[in-house]
Protein backbone atom coordinates (compact mmCIF):
# COMPACT_ATOMS: atom_id res chain seq x y z
CA UNK A 1 0.00 0.00 0.00
CA UNK A 2 2.75 2.33 1.06
CA UNK A 3 4.79 1.53 -2.04
CA UNK A 4 1.74 2.18 -4.24
CA UNK A 5 1.05 5.47 -2.50
CA UNK A 6 4.70 6.51 -2.85
CA UNK A 7 4.66 5.63 -6.54
CA UNK A 8 1.45 7.61 -7.08
CA UNK A 9 2.91 10.62 -5.27
CA UNK A 10 6.05 10.42 -7.39
CA UNK A 11 4.00 10.31 -10.62
CA UNK A 12 1.91 13.28 -9.48
CA UNK A 13 4.99 15.23 -8.51
CA UNK A 14 6.61 14.52 -11.86
CA UNK A 15 3.43 15.52 -13.69
CA UNK A 16 3.27 18.77 -11.75
CA UNK A 17 6.83 19.86 -12.60
CA UNK A 18 6.32 20.68 -16.29
CA UNK A 19 2.96 22.35 -15.57
CA UNK A 20 4.50 24.67 -12.96
CA UNK A 21 7.43 25.37 -15.20
CA UNK A 22 5.08 26.70 -17.87
CA UNK A 23 3.68 29.43 -15.63
CA UNK A 24 5.32 32.84 -15.86
CA UNK A 25 4.45 35.48 -13.29
CA UNK A 26 5.09 38.99 -12.02
CA UNK A 27 3.87 41.16 -9.17
CA UNK A 28 5.37 44.33 -10.58
CA UNK A 29 3.73 44.74 -13.96
CA UNK A 30 2.69 48.17 -15.19
CA UNK A 31 -0.73 49.35 -16.33
CA UNK A 32 -1.18 52.96 -17.39
CA UNK A 33 -4.20 54.84 -18.50
CA UNK A 34 -4.57 58.00 -20.43
CA UNK A 35 -7.62 60.16 -20.93
CA UNK A 36 -7.36 62.90 -23.51
CA UNK A 37 -9.84 65.75 -23.95
CA UNK A 38 -9.42 69.32 -25.12
CA UNK A 39 -9.96 70.47 -21.53
CA UNK A 40 -7.54 68.18 -19.71
CA UNK A 41 -5.19 65.22 -20.14
CA UNK A 42 -5.20 62.71 -17.29
CA UNK A 43 -2.51 60.07 -16.72
CA UNK A 44 -2.18 57.43 -14.04
CA UNK A 45 0.26 54.58 -13.50
CA UNK A 46 0.08 51.37 -11.51
CA UNK A 47 3.41 49.55 -11.19
CA UNK A 48 2.37 46.73 -8.88
CA UNK A 49 0.13 44.74 -11.18
CA UNK A 50 0.04 40.96 -10.67
CA UNK A 51 0.00 38.95 -13.89
CA UNK A 52 0.48 35.32 -14.93
CA UNK A 53 0.70 33.39 -18.19
CA UNK A 54 0.61 29.66 -18.78
CA UNK A 55 2.62 29.16 -21.96
CA UNK A 56 1.21 25.65 -22.53
CA UNK A 57 -2.45 26.65 -22.49
CA UNK A 58 -2.20 30.37 -23.27
CA UNK A 59 -4.17 31.21 -20.12
CA UNK A 60 -3.58 34.78 -18.95
CA UNK A 61 -4.55 36.44 -15.67
CA UNK A 62 -4.22 40.00 -14.42
CA UNK A 63 -5.11 41.48 -11.06
CA UNK A 64 -4.95 45.28 -10.73
CA UNK A 65 -5.36 47.07 -7.42
CA UNK A 66 -7.29 50.30 -8.04
CA UNK A 67 -5.76 52.00 -5.01
CA UNK A 68 -2.30 51.56 -6.55
CA UNK A 69 -2.97 53.93 -9.47
CA UNK A 70 -0.75 56.94 -8.92
CA UNK A 71 -1.87 60.31 -10.31
CA UNK A 72 -0.02 63.58 -10.41
CA UNK A 73 -2.69 65.63 -8.67
CA UNK A 74 -4.29 64.66 -5.36
CA UNK A 75 -7.76 65.82 -6.37
CA UNK A 76 -7.79 63.69 -9.54
CA UNK A 77 -6.66 60.63 -7.58
CA UNK A 78 -9.36 61.12 -4.99
CA UNK A 79 -12.12 61.55 -7.57
CA UNK A 80 -10.92 58.51 -9.51
CA UNK A 81 -10.80 56.25 -6.47
CA UNK A 82 -13.76 57.44 -4.46
CA UNK A 83 -16.28 58.86 -6.94
CA UNK A 84 -15.71 56.98 -10.18
CA UNK A 85 -14.13 53.59 -9.39
CA UNK A 86 -15.52 53.33 -5.82
CA UNK A 87 -12.34 51.51 -4.90
CA UNK A 88 -13.47 50.81 -1.32
CA UNK A 89 -16.31 48.71 -2.79
CA UNK A 90 -14.48 47.35 -5.84
CA UNK A 91 -10.79 47.30 -4.83
CA UNK A 92 -9.56 45.24 -7.81
CA UNK A 93 -9.96 45.00 -11.56
CA UNK A 94 -9.21 41.61 -13.07
CA UNK A 95 -8.77 40.02 -16.45
CA UNK A 96 -8.94 36.30 -17.18
CA UNK A 97 -8.46 35.14 -20.73
CA UNK A 98 -6.64 33.05 -23.28
CA UNK A 99 -4.12 33.88 -25.97
CA UNK A 100 -5.80 33.12 -29.31
CA UNK A 101 -3.71 30.84 -31.55
CA UNK A 102 -1.32 30.24 -28.66
CA UNK A 103 0.41 27.46 -30.59
CA UNK A 104 1.66 30.07 -33.09
CA UNK A 105 3.81 31.63 -30.35
CA UNK A 106 7.18 29.97 -29.86
CA UNK A 107 7.95 30.64 -26.21
CA UNK A 108 11.33 28.96 -26.51
CA UNK A 109 12.67 31.32 -29.14
CA UNK A 110 13.30 35.05 -28.76
CA UNK A 111 10.89 37.09 -30.84
CA UNK A 112 7.88 39.41 -30.90
CA UNK A 113 4.44 38.00 -31.63
CA UNK A 114 1.28 39.99 -32.27
CA UNK A 115 -1.63 38.26 -30.57
CA UNK A 116 -5.23 38.72 -29.55
CA UNK A 117 -6.15 37.84 -26.00
CA UNK A 118 -9.81 37.01 -25.48
CA UNK A 119 -11.38 36.92 -22.06
CA UNK A 120 -13.40 38.52 -19.30
CA UNK A 121 -12.50 41.97 -18.04
CA UNK A 122 -13.93 43.01 -14.66
CA UNK A 123 -13.90 46.67 -13.72
CA UNK A 124 -16.07 48.38 -11.09
CA UNK A 125 -17.76 45.05 -10.38
CA UNK A 126 -18.94 44.68 -14.00
CA UNK A 127 -17.67 41.87 -16.24
CA UNK A 128 -17.47 42.15 -20.03
CA UNK A 129 -16.17 39.86 -22.75
CA UNK A 130 -13.32 41.61 -24.54
CA UNK A 131 -10.64 40.88 -27.10
CA UNK A 132 -7.42 42.78 -26.48
CA UNK A 133 -4.84 43.12 -29.23
CA UNK A 134 -1.33 42.96 -27.83
CA UNK A 135 2.17 41.63 -28.19
CA UNK A 136 4.09 38.80 -26.57
CA UNK A 137 7.80 39.48 -26.48
CA UNK A 138 10.07 36.53 -25.67
CA UNK A 139 13.58 37.56 -24.72
CA UNK A 140 16.28 35.95 -22.60
CA UNK A 141 13.97 33.50 -20.84
CA UNK A 142 11.49 36.22 -19.92
CA UNK A 143 8.13 36.96 -21.47
CA UNK A 144 6.73 40.47 -21.76
CA UNK A 145 3.02 41.04 -22.33
CA UNK A 146 2.18 44.42 -23.80
CA UNK A 147 -0.92 46.22 -25.02
CA UNK A 148 -0.91 49.66 -26.59
CA UNK A 149 -3.40 52.27 -25.42
CA UNK A 150 -4.23 53.06 -29.07
CA UNK A 151 -5.55 49.48 -29.47
CA UNK A 152 -6.94 48.80 -25.99
CA UNK A 153 -9.64 51.27 -25.05
CA UNK A 154 -12.16 51.06 -22.23
CA UNK A 155 -15.44 52.96 -22.10
CA UNK A 156 -16.30 53.90 -18.47
CA UNK A 157 -20.02 53.75 -19.36
CA UNK A 158 -19.72 50.03 -20.26
CA UNK A 159 -18.68 49.29 -16.68
CA UNK A 160 -21.32 51.50 -15.05
CA UNK A 161 -18.74 54.07 -14.00
CA UNK A 162 -20.81 57.19 -13.49
CA UNK A 163 -19.25 60.42 -14.62
CA UNK A 164 -21.51 63.43 -14.06
CA UNK A 165 -22.57 65.20 -17.27
CA UNK A 166 -20.73 68.35 -16.23
CA UNK A 167 -17.45 66.47 -15.79
CA UNK A 168 -17.79 64.73 -19.13
CA UNK A 169 -15.78 67.50 -20.80
CA UNK A 170 -12.74 66.61 -18.67
CA UNK A 171 -12.86 62.83 -19.06
CA UNK A 172 -12.60 61.04 -22.40
CA UNK A 173 -15.42 58.72 -23.51
CA UNK A 174 -12.80 56.08 -24.17
CA UNK A 175 -9.83 55.64 -21.85
CA UNK A 176 -6.62 54.34 -23.42
CA UNK A 177 -5.11 51.53 -21.34
CA UNK A 178 -1.54 50.37 -21.92
CA UNK A 179 -0.04 47.26 -20.37
CA UNK A 180 3.58 46.24 -19.89
CA UNK A 181 4.27 43.18 -17.73
CA UNK A 182 7.60 41.35 -17.74
CA UNK A 183 6.98 37.81 -16.52
CA UNK A 184 9.55 35.32 -15.36
CA UNK A 185 9.33 31.61 -14.75
CA UNK A 186 7.98 30.61 -11.33
CA UNK B 1 -19.43 105.58 -2.79
CA UNK B 2 -21.96 105.95 0.04
CA UNK B 3 -21.47 103.25 2.62
CA UNK B 4 -25.12 102.29 2.72
CA UNK B 5 -25.20 101.78 -1.05
CA UNK B 6 -21.97 99.82 -0.84
CA UNK B 7 -23.47 97.59 1.82
CA UNK B 8 -26.49 96.88 -0.36
CA UNK B 9 -24.63 96.25 -3.60
CA UNK B 10 -21.74 94.24 -2.15
CA UNK B 11 -24.15 92.23 0.00
CA UNK B 12 -26.35 91.14 -2.87
CA UNK B 13 -23.48 90.68 -5.28
CA UNK B 14 -21.43 88.50 -2.94
CA UNK B 15 -24.40 86.45 -1.84
CA UNK B 16 -25.39 85.98 -5.48
CA UNK B 17 -21.87 84.77 -6.30
CA UNK B 18 -21.85 82.44 -3.29
CA UNK B 19 -25.21 80.94 -4.37
CA UNK B 20 -23.93 80.52 -7.95
CA UNK B 21 -20.75 78.80 -6.69
CA UNK B 22 -22.76 76.43 -4.50
CA UNK B 23 -25.19 75.60 -7.32
CA UNK B 24 -22.31 74.96 -9.75
CA UNK B 25 -20.50 72.72 -7.27
CA UNK B 26 -23.66 70.70 -6.69
CA UNK B 27 -24.30 70.41 -10.43
CA UNK B 28 -20.72 69.32 -11.08
CA UNK B 29 -21.00 66.76 -8.32
CA UNK B 30 -17.99 68.24 -6.53
CA UNK B 31 -19.84 68.61 -3.25
CA UNK B 32 -22.73 66.86 -1.62
CA UNK B 33 -25.83 68.73 -0.48
CA UNK B 34 -25.32 67.47 3.06
CA UNK B 35 -21.90 69.17 3.12
CA UNK B 36 -23.41 72.49 2.10
CA UNK B 37 -26.45 72.59 4.36
CA UNK B 38 -24.83 74.61 7.14
CA UNK B 39 -23.40 77.41 4.97
CA UNK B 40 -26.64 77.35 2.94
CA UNK B 41 -28.82 77.93 5.98
CA UNK B 42 -26.41 80.66 7.15
CA UNK B 43 -26.77 82.21 3.71
CA UNK B 44 -30.57 82.27 3.88
CA UNK B 45 -30.41 83.89 7.33
CA UNK B 46 -27.97 86.57 6.19
CA UNK B 47 -30.05 87.24 3.09
CA UNK B 48 -33.21 87.66 5.15
CA UNK B 49 -31.35 89.91 7.57
CA UNK B 50 -30.03 92.18 4.82
CA UNK B 51 -33.42 92.38 3.11
CA UNK B 52 -34.99 93.51 6.38
CA UNK B 53 -32.23 96.00 7.07
CA UNK B 54 -32.43 97.54 3.61
CA UNK B 55 -36.18 97.79 3.82
CA UNK B 56 -35.95 99.78 7.04
CA UNK B 57 -32.95 101.77 5.86
CA UNK B 58 -35.01 103.03 2.95
CA UNK B 59 -37.94 103.94 5.20
CA UNK B 60 -36.50 106.06 7.95
CA UNK B 61 -33.43 106.32 10.08
CA UNK B 62 -35.58 107.04 13.10
CA UNK B 63 -37.46 103.80 12.60
CA UNK B 64 -34.23 101.80 12.43
CA UNK B 65 -32.98 103.40 15.59
CA UNK B 66 -36.21 102.52 17.32
CA UNK B 67 -36.11 98.93 16.11
CA UNK B 68 -32.44 98.67 16.86
CA UNK B 69 -32.91 99.51 20.53
CA UNK B 70 -36.38 98.13 21.25
CA UNK B 71 -37.81 95.79 18.72
CA UNK B 72 -37.21 92.23 17.63
CA UNK B 73 -34.32 93.53 15.57
CA UNK B 74 -32.19 93.84 18.71
CA UNK B 75 -32.57 90.09 19.34
CA UNK B 76 -31.86 89.48 15.66
CA UNK B 77 -28.59 91.37 16.04
CA UNK B 78 -27.53 89.10 18.87
CA UNK B 79 -28.41 85.96 16.88
CA UNK B 80 -26.56 87.19 13.81
CA UNK B 81 -23.50 88.16 15.88
CA UNK B 82 -23.34 84.73 17.51
CA UNK B 83 -23.93 83.05 14.14
CA UNK B 84 -21.21 85.19 12.54
CA UNK B 85 -18.58 84.40 15.16
CA UNK B 86 -19.63 80.74 15.23
CA UNK B 87 -19.38 80.30 11.46
CA UNK B 88 -15.98 82.03 11.27
CA UNK B 89 -14.52 80.01 14.15
CA UNK B 90 -15.97 76.81 12.68
CA UNK B 91 -14.48 77.60 9.26
CA UNK B 92 -11.04 78.16 10.78
CA UNK B 93 -11.39 75.03 12.94
CA UNK B 94 -12.19 72.86 9.90
CA UNK B 95 -9.13 74.23 8.08
CA UNK B 96 -6.70 73.55 10.89
CA UNK B 97 -8.20 70.43 12.44
CA UNK B 98 -8.63 68.40 9.25
CA UNK B 99 -5.78 66.20 8.15
CA UNK B 100 -5.07 66.40 4.45
CA UNK B 101 -7.81 68.99 3.85
CA UNK B 102 -6.46 70.03 0.43
CA UNK B 103 -7.49 66.75 -1.12
CA UNK B 104 -11.11 67.16 -0.03
CA UNK B 105 -12.88 69.75 -2.17
CA UNK B 106 -16.21 69.42 -0.34
CA UNK B 107 -14.62 70.21 3.00
CA UNK B 108 -12.66 73.19 1.63
CA UNK B 109 -15.87 74.68 0.18
CA UNK B 110 -17.59 74.04 3.48
CA UNK B 111 -14.84 75.81 5.46
CA UNK B 112 -14.60 78.70 2.96
CA UNK B 113 -18.34 79.36 2.89
CA UNK B 114 -18.66 79.09 6.67
CA UNK B 115 -15.89 81.63 7.14
CA UNK B 116 -17.12 84.07 4.46
CA UNK B 117 -20.75 84.00 5.55
CA UNK B 118 -19.68 84.42 9.17
CA UNK B 119 -17.57 87.42 8.12
CA UNK B 120 -20.52 88.97 6.29
CA UNK B 121 -22.84 88.46 9.25
CA UNK B 122 -20.44 90.27 11.55
CA UNK B 123 -19.53 92.99 9.09
CA UNK B 124 -23.10 93.98 8.28
CA UNK B 125 -24.13 93.92 11.87
CA UNK B 126 -21.22 95.87 13.28
CA UNK B 127 -21.22 98.44 10.46
CA UNK B 128 -24.96 99.02 10.57
CA UNK B 129 -24.96 99.30 14.35
CA UNK B 130 -22.19 101.88 14.16
CA UNK B 131 -23.93 103.87 11.43
CA UNK B 132 -27.27 103.87 13.22
CA UNK B 133 -25.79 104.92 16.51
CA UNK B 134 -23.90 107.79 14.92
CA UNK B 135 -26.78 108.72 12.61
CA UNK B 136 -24.44 108.91 9.67
CA UNK B 137 -26.18 106.29 7.67
CA UNK B 138 -26.92 108.26 4.54
CA UNK B 139 -23.71 110.29 4.48
CA UNK B 140 -20.86 107.93 5.37
CA UNK B 141 -18.55 106.83 2.60
CA UNK B 142 -17.00 103.40 2.32
CA UNK B 143 -13.43 103.10 3.45
CA UNK B 144 -10.42 101.10 2.37
CA UNK B 145 -11.05 98.64 5.22
CA UNK B 146 -14.68 98.11 4.16
CA UNK B 147 -13.45 97.18 0.73
CA UNK B 148 -10.78 94.88 2.16
CA UNK B 149 -13.19 93.11 4.51
CA UNK B 150 -16.10 92.56 2.20
CA UNK B 151 -14.46 92.13 -1.21
CA UNK B 152 -10.73 91.39 -1.04
CA UNK B 153 -10.75 88.97 1.93
CA UNK B 154 -13.47 86.60 0.60
CA UNK B 155 -12.17 86.64 -2.99
CA UNK B 156 -8.62 86.15 -1.70
CA UNK B 157 -9.69 83.17 0.41
CA UNK B 158 -11.53 81.56 -2.54
CA UNK B 159 -8.62 82.14 -4.96
CA UNK B 160 -6.15 80.72 -2.39
CA UNK B 161 -8.36 77.65 -1.81
CA UNK B 162 -8.81 76.92 -5.53
CA UNK B 163 -5.05 77.29 -6.06
CA UNK B 164 -4.26 74.94 -3.17
CA UNK B 165 -6.84 72.36 -4.32
CA UNK B 166 -5.61 72.27 -7.91
CA UNK B 167 -1.90 72.39 -7.15
CA UNK B 168 -1.83 69.70 -4.47
CA UNK B 169 0.38 66.83 -5.58
CA UNK B 170 -0.93 63.32 -4.95
CA UNK B 171 0.64 61.52 -1.97
CA UNK B 172 3.33 59.06 -3.04
CA UNK B 173 4.30 57.71 0.37
CA UNK B 174 2.71 57.64 3.82
CA UNK B 175 4.07 60.63 5.73
CA UNK B 176 1.30 61.22 8.26
CA UNK B 177 1.02 59.50 11.63
CA UNK B 178 -0.28 55.93 11.26
CA UNK B 179 -3.98 55.27 11.86
CA UNK B 180 -3.10 51.79 13.17
CA UNK B 181 0.18 50.61 14.72
CA UNK B 182 -0.60 46.93 14.47
CA UNK B 183 1.02 43.58 13.54
CA UNK B 184 0.15 42.80 9.91
CA UNK B 185 -0.79 39.25 10.96
CA UNK B 186 -3.62 40.65 13.09
CA UNK B 187 -4.93 42.65 10.13
CA UNK B 188 -4.77 39.52 7.94
CA UNK B 189 -6.75 37.55 10.55
CA UNK B 190 -9.45 40.22 10.54
CA UNK B 191 -9.65 40.10 6.74
CA UNK B 192 -9.90 36.30 6.80
CA UNK B 193 -12.64 36.45 9.40
CA UNK B 194 -14.78 39.13 7.72
CA UNK B 195 -13.50 40.70 4.51
CA UNK B 196 -16.02 43.54 4.18
CA UNK B 197 -15.79 44.53 7.85
CA UNK B 198 -11.99 44.60 7.75
CA UNK B 199 -12.07 46.49 4.45
CA UNK B 200 -14.30 49.17 5.96
CA UNK B 201 -11.91 49.45 8.91
CA UNK B 202 -8.52 49.43 7.17
CA UNK B 203 -8.97 50.35 3.49
CA UNK B 204 -6.87 53.42 2.59
CA UNK B 205 -5.82 53.86 6.22
CA UNK B 206 -2.16 54.13 7.21
CA UNK B 207 -0.86 50.96 8.89
CA UNK B 208 2.51 50.72 10.64
CA UNK B 209 3.82 47.19 11.02
CA UNK B 210 6.97 45.08 10.98
CA UNK B 211 8.22 42.06 9.06
CA UNK B 212 11.19 40.34 7.45
CA UNK B 213 11.98 41.10 3.83
CA UNK B 214 11.52 38.04 1.57
CA UNK B 215 12.21 39.68 -1.78
CA UNK B 216 12.33 43.04 -3.51
CA UNK B 217 11.23 43.24 -7.14
CA UNK B 218 10.40 45.84 -9.76
CA UNK B 219 12.16 48.49 -11.82
CA UNK B 220 9.90 51.53 -12.18
CA UNK B 221 8.55 51.01 -8.66
CA UNK B 222 9.44 48.47 -5.98
CA UNK B 223 7.38 45.74 -4.42
CA UNK B 224 8.71 44.52 -1.09
CA UNK B 225 7.35 41.16 0.07
CA UNK B 226 7.40 40.75 3.83
CA UNK B 227 7.15 37.68 5.99
CA UNK B 228 4.64 38.70 8.66
CA UNK B 229 4.66 35.46 10.62
CA UNK B 230 1.74 33.87 8.77
CA UNK B 231 2.29 30.75 6.74
CA UNK B 232 1.75 31.30 2.99
CA UNK B 233 0.58 34.88 3.48
CA UNK B 234 2.83 37.84 2.76
CA UNK B 235 2.49 41.58 3.01
CA UNK B 236 3.02 43.00 -0.49
CA UNK B 237 4.26 46.53 0.01
CA UNK B 238 4.42 48.88 -2.97
CA UNK B 239 6.94 51.73 -2.98
CA UNK B 240 6.42 54.56 -5.46
CA UNK B 241 9.40 55.40 -7.67
CA UNK B 242 9.82 58.68 -5.74
CA UNK B 243 10.40 56.65 -2.54
CA UNK B 244 12.63 53.98 -4.08
CA UNK B 245 15.83 55.61 -2.82
CA UNK B 246 14.76 55.17 0.78
CA UNK B 247 14.83 51.38 0.45
CA UNK B 248 17.96 51.08 -1.66
CA UNK B 249 19.93 49.66 1.24
CA UNK B 250 17.22 47.19 2.24
CA UNK B 251 17.96 43.55 1.39
CA UNK B 252 16.21 40.21 1.70
CA UNK B 253 16.47 39.04 5.31
CA UNK B 254 16.36 42.52 6.86
CA UNK B 255 13.79 43.25 9.53
CA UNK B 256 11.90 46.39 8.68
CA UNK B 257 9.11 48.57 10.01
CA UNK B 258 6.98 50.15 7.30
CA UNK B 259 4.17 52.66 7.10
CA UNK B 260 1.77 52.10 4.18
CA UNK B 261 -1.77 52.74 2.95
CA UNK B 262 -3.81 49.54 3.14
CA UNK B 263 -5.17 48.41 -0.21
CA UNK B 264 -7.05 45.30 0.89
CA UNK B 265 -6.46 41.58 1.05
CA UNK B 266 -5.92 39.30 -1.96
CA UNK B 267 -6.68 35.63 -2.21
CA UNK B 268 -7.11 33.44 -5.29
CA UNK B 269 -10.57 33.82 -6.87
CA UNK B 270 -10.79 30.08 -7.51
CA UNK B 271 -8.66 26.97 -7.14
CA UNK B 272 -7.53 27.11 -10.76
CA UNK B 273 -6.24 30.67 -10.50
CA UNK B 274 -2.58 31.09 -11.38
CA UNK B 275 -2.41 34.13 -9.07
CA UNK B 276 -2.59 31.84 -6.08
CA UNK B 277 -0.83 33.96 -3.48
CA UNK B 278 -2.57 35.26 -0.43
CA UNK B 279 -1.37 38.72 0.48
CA UNK B 280 -2.12 41.83 2.45
CA UNK B 281 -1.77 44.55 -0.17
CA UNK B 282 -0.23 47.86 0.76
CA UNK B 283 0.67 50.91 -1.30
CA UNK B 284 2.52 54.23 -0.98
CA UNK B 285 4.84 52.72 1.61
CA UNK B 286 7.55 54.50 3.58
CA UNK B 287 10.42 52.94 5.51
CA UNK B 288 10.22 53.72 9.23
CA UNK B 289 12.97 51.55 10.62
CA UNK B 290 15.44 48.90 9.51
CA UNK B 291 17.49 46.29 11.42
CA UNK B 292 20.19 44.42 9.53
CA UNK B 293 19.81 40.67 9.33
Amino acid sequence: MNIRFGFLTMIMALAAIPLNAQVYKTSTGTVKFYSHTTVEDINATNSTVAAALNTATGAVEFSVSINSFQFKKALMQKHFQENYMESGKFPKSTFKGTVEKNSAVNYKKDGTYSVNVKGKLTIHGQTKDVTIPGKIIVKGGKITLTADGKDFKVKPADYKIKIPANNAAQIAEEIEVSVNCELSKK
Amino acid sequence: MRKVLFLEISGFLSLGITLAVMATLLMMNLAELNVLWLPASGLVLVLAYIMLTIRYTRRSLHKIHELHTKGIYSYGRLVVNVLGVGLMVYGIFVFFATKDIWSDIGLVIFADLSFIIGLYCLYYNVTLSYLIQHEHLRHSNMTFWDFMMIVVAPIGLVVFSVYMLLSQEAITSATDEPDFNIPAAVVVEEFEKNDSLANAKYYNKILQFGGTVLEITGDSAKLVKLNIGKEDITANCGFDKSAMQTIQSVQAGDSVTLKCYCSGYSKPEDEESMLSEKSLDLVRCALVNKDKK
